[in-house]
C-alpha cells in the first residue's frame, strides 16, 4: 500500500525532527554553561524544526484517527448510520484541511515573493509553508481513505 | 452576540456528529469571521494562524514535554514508583490503594498525561491489588482518580497552554500549581483512608510490601531527580520553562538508557505516540485560534463583560457560574479542547472582576489563581460520569471490570476533588502563596 509506505516515511522523518528539536535545546543550554558558546540561531532552528515536525505528523494523526472527537452520540447509532456519519465527518475535516492547504500555499507564494529568511541563519521560510500545504492535502486524503477504505 | 450563539450551536452540532473538534472550530470560526469581514480577510487570518502556530517557539514545549513523559512511561519507572510507595504505606489498611494514589500522582506529574498514567498504572497496580483481595471498585477508582493528580503538578502542558492563551508567566503558573497539586494528593490519600474505614470489606487488613529491586530504586531516584532537575533548572535560572522541556526530554532519555528499560521498538513507539499527540494538540490550538479570532471580532467577550457589569453580579457568583459551565462541559469535552474553547472568552472577564482588597486584587494574580481553578475543574471532569475519559481508558485496559464499578470506586475521590475545589476557591492564597 502506498499509504502505508508514506506513513512510515513520514513517521521516520518526524521522529528524526523530534530528536533534532530536543538536541537543539540541549546543545544550546549545555553549550551556554559549559563551553560559554550558545548555539547560533537556536531560537529560529527550534521554530523551523517544530514547523516541519508538526506538518510531518499531521497526516499521521488523520491516519490513526488520533484527532479528539466526541463519540457520545455516534456510538449509539446503528452501524450503517455511524459509518455514513464517519464518512461525512472525514469529508468535513478534509474541507478544513484543504482550506488550510490553499491558504498555506498562498502564504508560501507571498514568502517566496518577499524572499523572507530567518535572521541568524538566513533559512528561507517559503519551503516550510509549501511543505505545510502538501501535508494538509495528505492529511485530508488519508483521513478520507481511512473512512472509505474498509 | 446572536451570531456568536448561532456559531456555538453549529459548533456543538458538528462536534456531536463526530467531526474532530479541531476542524469543527476551524470551519465554524472561519465561516463566522467571513460573514463579518469577507473571505479575503478570513483567508489571511487562517493562513497566518496555521503557519504561525506551527512555528511558535513557545509551543515547542508540547512535543518535548510529551516526549519526556512517553520515554519515561516506557522505561519501567512505574513499577519502581509503585513499589516505593508501597514501602511507605504497607503497614496501613488499604496500603496498596494509598500506594497506587501516590505513585499515580508521581507518574502523572512527570508523564504529564493522565490518560497514559491510567493506562500504565492499571497494568502495574491492578494485579497486586487483586491478588491481595482489594475490591475492584477501590482498586480501579484509585488508578483512574490518581492519574488526574499530575495535570496540576508541574511541569504541566495544560498550564503552558493557559499561559499562552492569557499571556501569563509560565514559571509562575507552574509554581502556583504545586501546593494545590499536593493538596489534591493529600485529600486523595484521606479519601482512601475514609473509604476503607467506612467499608472495611474494600481492602484486606494488612499486606506485606514486596521488596524493591535495584531497578525499582533507580526508577524512584530517577523520577525525583528529573523533577528536581526540571524545576531546579527553571527556578535556579539555568534555563527557561520553554527550554526545560528539551532538557527534561534529554534527561528522561538518559535515565531510560541507564535503567536499560528502552528497546528500539519501545523507543519508536514513544516517538510515534509523541508525534501523534503533539500534532493533535497543534490542530486543536489552530482550530481554537481561528474560532477565537471570530468570537473576539464578534465581541462575545466584551458582551459578556458588559452583561456581568449590567447584572451587577458579585465576582464570586461569576466564578461560580464559570465553574458550573466547566462541570457541565466536562461531561462532553476532553480537557484541552474545553480549556481552549472557554479560556479566551473567560479570561477577559476574570481580569476585570473586582475582588476587592486581598490576594486577588491584582488582575495578574487573579488570572494565575483562575488557572489553578480551571485545571482542577478539568481534572474533576476526567472522572465524572457519564463520560470521564480516565474511566474509559481504564475500562479498555481492564475489560472485566464493569464501568459502574469504576465510577463507584471513583466516588470518594470525586468528593475529595470537590472539597479541594471549594478550598482553593475560598482560599486563593493557597495557590498564590509561593509566588511571593
Amino acid at each position: 500500500m502506498i499509504a502505508d509506505r508514506l506513513a512510515r516515511a513520514l513517521e521516520i522523518a518526524a521522529a528524526a525532527l523530534l530528536m533534532a528539536l530536543m538536541a537543539v535545546t540541549v546543545i544550546d543550554v549545555v553549550g551556554r554553561y559549559l563551553l560559554k558558546t550558545p548555539l547560533a540561531g537556536a531560537f529560529e532552528l527550534t521554530e523551523l524544526l517544530l514547523s516541519a515536525l508538526v506538518f510531518c505528523a499531521l497526516p499521521l494523526v488523520s491516519r490513526a484517527r488520533g484527532h479528539v472527537e466526541v463519540d457520545l452520540l455516534v456510538g449509539r447509532l446503528p452501524a450503517g448510520m455511524a459509518r455514513a456519519l464517519g464518512i461525512a465527518a472525514a469529508a468535513i475535516s478534509a474541507v478544513a484541511l484543504l482550506y488550510f492547504a490553499w491558504r498555506l500555499a498562498i502564504v508560501a507564494l507571498d514568502l517566496l515573493a518577499t524572499g523572507a529568511r530567518s535572521n541568524a541563519l538566513a533559512i528561507p521560510f517559503a519551503p516550510f509553508a509549501a511543505f505545510g500545504a502538501l501535508a494538509c492535502v495528505l492529511a485530508a486524503a488519508l483521513g478520507v481513505l481511512r473512512e472509505t477504505g474498509r | 452576540m446572536t451570531l456568536s450563539l448561532i456559531a456555538l450551536a453549529v459548533l456543538l452540532a458538528l462536534i456531536f456528529a463526530r467531526v474532530p473538534i479541531a476542524f469543527a472550530m476551524a470551519l465554524v470560526g472561519a465561516a463566522g469571521f467571513a460573514s463579518m469581514r469577507g473571505w479575503e480577510a478570513t483567508g489571511a487570518m487562517v493562513g497566518a494562524a496555521v503557519f504561525e502556530t506551527g512555528r511558535s517557539y513557545s509551543l515547542s514545549v508540547v512535543p518535548l514535554f510529551i516526549l519526556m513523559g512517553a520515554i519515561l512511561a516506557k522505561s519501567g519507572i512505574a513499577h519502581g514508583l509503585f513499589a516505593g510507595a508501597d514501602r511507605l504505606f504497607g503497614r496501613m489498611r488499604g496500603g496498596l490503594a494509598l500506594a497506587t494514589v501516590l505513585s499515580c500522582g508521581g507518574f502523572s506529574a512527570v508523564s504529564g498525561s493522565s490518560l497514559a498514567t491510567a493506562a500504565t498504572m492499571s497494568r502495574v497496580a491492578m494485579p497486586p491489588m487483586r491478588r491481595f483481595g482489594y475490591a475492584d471498585s477501590l482498586a480501579a477508582g484509585s488508578i483512574a482518580a490518581g492519574g488526574t493528580l499530575g495535570i496540576l503538578i508541574p511541569p504541566s502542558v495544560i498550564m503552558i497552554i493557559y499561559g499562552l492563551l492569557t499571556e501569563s508567566d509560565i514559571g509562575k503558573l507552574f509554581i502556583a500549581g504545586l501546593l494545590p497539586g499536593l493538596l489534591g494528593l493529600a485529600l486523595y490519600l484521606v479519601a482512601v483512608v475514609v473509604a476503607v474505614r467506612v467499608n472495611p470489606s474494600l481492602a484486606p487488613p494488612v499486606t506485606r510490601p514486596e521488596p524493591m529491586s535495584g531497578r525499582d530504586r533507580l526508577g524512584v531516584a530517577g523520577t525525583l531527580a528529573l523533577f528536581a532537575f526540571v524545576m531546579g533548572g527553571i527556578y535556579g535560572g539555568f534555563f527557561t520553562p520553554i527550554e526545560a522541556a528539551g532538557m527534561g526530554a534529554g534527561f528522561a532519555l538518559l535515565l531510560a538508557l541507564a535503567m536499560r528499560g528502552l528497546t528500539r521498538a519501545s523507543f519508536a513507539e514513544a516517538c510515534r505516540e509523541t508525534l501523534i499527540a503533539s500534532a493533535m494538540i497543534f490542530a486543536i490550538i489552530i482550530g481554537a485560534e481561528i474560532f477565537s479570532a471570530f468570537v473576539n471580532f464578534a465581541g462575545l467577550p466584551d458582551a459578556l463583560v458588559g452583561m456581568v457589569y449590567d447584572m451587577d453580579l458579585s465576582p464570586w457568583a461569576v466564578i461560580g457560574l464559570m465553574i458550573a459551565i466547566y462541570l457541565v462541559m466536562g461531561a462532553v469535552f476532553e480537557s484541552l479542547s474545553m480549556i481552549l474553547l472557554t479560556v479566551p472568552v473567560f479570561y477577559p472577564i476574570v481580569a476585570q472582576l473586582d475582588f476587592g482588597a486581598g490576594p486577588l486584587a491584582d488582575p495578574e494574580a487573579a488570572l494565575i489563581w483562575f488557572a489553578v481553578v480551571v485545571v482542577v475543574v478539568t481534572e474533576i471532569s476526567l472522572i465524572t460520569p457519564p463520560v470521564g475519559m480516565n474511566v474509559f481508558v481504564l475500562r479498555a485496559t481492564l475489560p472485566d471490570v464493569d464501568l459502574w464499578t469504576i465510577f463507584r470506586g471513583v466516588l470518594p475521590f470525586w468528593i475529595a476533588d470537590i472539597v479541594r475545589l471549594a478550598i482553593l476557591v475560598a482560599l486563593p492564597s493557597i495557590s498564590l502563596m509561593l509566588l511571593r
